[in-house]
C-alpha cells in the first residue's frame, strides 16, 4: 500500500516537473526560467523522501527488536522494509544534492540552500546508520559486516549467501543494463540542450562518457576474466 | 526442477526462517529454491537432506529433459 502511495507520489512529481519545464522552457535561455522550481520541487520530494526513510528506519529497528510475530511474515517484512529505506535514502540524497546545487547556481535563496544541506545531512547520517540495524535483523548471522569496515558493500556481498547473491546478481545486471542506456540517451540530451541553447554542457557530456565507458569496460573485464 | 520442500517442512513442523536457519542459508535462498526459481548448490541440497532424513533425490526432483 504505502509502495503504491510512493509510486503515485514519484509520478506527480515527474509529471509536475515536466509540465513546469515544458512551460517555462526558453531554447535562448535553457534552465534560467525553471531554476526556483527545479529547486523546490527536488528539494520537497528530497523531504519526503527522506521523511518515508526515516520514519522507516524507526518502525524497522521497533520491529527488528519484536520477536512476537510470526518469523517467516517478520523476515520478509524486515527485508522489503530495509530495501525501501535504503532506496529512499539513497533518492533523498541525490535529490537534496541537486536541490542544494540547483539553489546555488540560479541563486535562488540561502534558506532553500540551508534547507538542502539539511535534508542532505539528515540523508547521509541515516544512509550511514542504516546498515548497523542488519545486526540486530539477524542476530545469528555472526559473519555481516560491522558498518564502519572499509569496503562495507563488498564484504555484504561477501557474507552473503548463493541466494541472496542470484537476487543481487539479477537487480545489478537489470540496473547496469538500464543505466548504460539512460546514460547514453543522457548523453545525447546534452548534446541537443548545448546545440539548442548555446549553454556548453561539454564537461557533463565527457563525465557522462567516461562514467559510461568505465562501468562497462569493469563489467566486461570481470566477466571475461572468470571465463 | 521440482522441490518437495515446502512439503517437507508442513511434515516436521519447520517454518523457512527455522529451515533456514538449521541449512546456515538465509531466508530468502529457501524461498527461491522452495519457488522453482533456483536450483541449489550440491552442499545446500545436501545440508536439506540431513534436515530432513531424506536422500536428495527424494527432495529435488529432475525431469528427463532436464537430464
Amino acid at each position: 500500500m504505502s509502495k503504491t502511495i510512493l509510486s503515485y507520489i514519484l509520478y506527480a512529481i515527474a509529471g509536475f516537473v515536466t509540465v513546469i519545464v515544458i512551460v517555462n522552457f526558453d531554447p535562448g535561455q535553457g534552465l534560467e526560467g525553471v531554476g526556483l522550481g527545479i529547486n523546490l520541487i527536488t528539494l520537497l520530494a528530497a523531504a519526503a523522501s527522506a521523511l518515508y526513510g526515516i520514519i522507516g528506519y524507526f518502525q524497522l529497528r521497533k520491529s527488528a527488536q519484536d520477536r512476537n510475530i510470526e518469523e517467516d511474515a517478520l523476515d520478509e517484512y524486515m527485508y522489503k522494509k530495509y530495501t525501501d529505506n535504503s532506496t529512499a535514502l539513497m533518492v533523498t540524497v541525490v535529490l537534496s544534492t541537486v536541490a542544494m546545487g540547483s539553489s546555488i547556481i540560479y541563486e535562488t535563496s540561502i534558506y532553500l540552500t540551508i534547507a538542502s544541506f539539511a535534508v542532505l545531512a539528515a540523508g547521509l547520517v541515516f544512509m550511514s546508520i542504516l546498515p548497523s540495524i542488519l545486526k540486530t535483523m539477524y542476530p545469528e548471522r555472526v559473519d555481516l559486516p560491522d558498518p564502519n569496515d572499509s569496503n562495507f558493500a563488498e564484504k555484504l556481498y561477501t557474507a552473503s549467501d548463493e541466494g541472496e547473491k542470484l537476487i543481487m546478481a539479477e537487480g545489478l545486471y537489470k540496473a547496469f543494463i538500464s543505466m548504460s542506456s539512460l546514460l547514453f540517451i543522457a548523453l545525447v540530451v546534452l548534446m541537443i540542450y548545448s546545440m539548442a541553447t548555446g549553454n556548453n554542457q561539454m564537461l557533463g557530456m565527457i563525465m557522462i562518457a567516461a562514467i559510461l565507458i568505465y562501468s562497462n569496460v569493469t563489467y566486461a573485464l570481470t566477466i571475461r576474466n572468470k571465463g | 526442477m521440482k522441490t518437495r520442500i515446502k512439503e517437507l517442512r508442513a511434515r516436521d513442523g519447520l517454518n523457512q526462517t527455522q529451515l533456514a536457519r538449521r541449512a546456515k542459508i538465509s531466508r530468502q535462498t529457501v524461498s527461491l529454491i522452495e519457488r522453482e526459481d533456483y536450483v541449489p548448490s550440491l552442499l545446500i541440497a545436501k545440508r536439506i537432506s540431513i534436515i530432513f532424513n531424506e536422500p536428495i533425490e527424494n527432495i529435488f526432483i529432475f525431469t528427463e529433459e532436464e537430464l
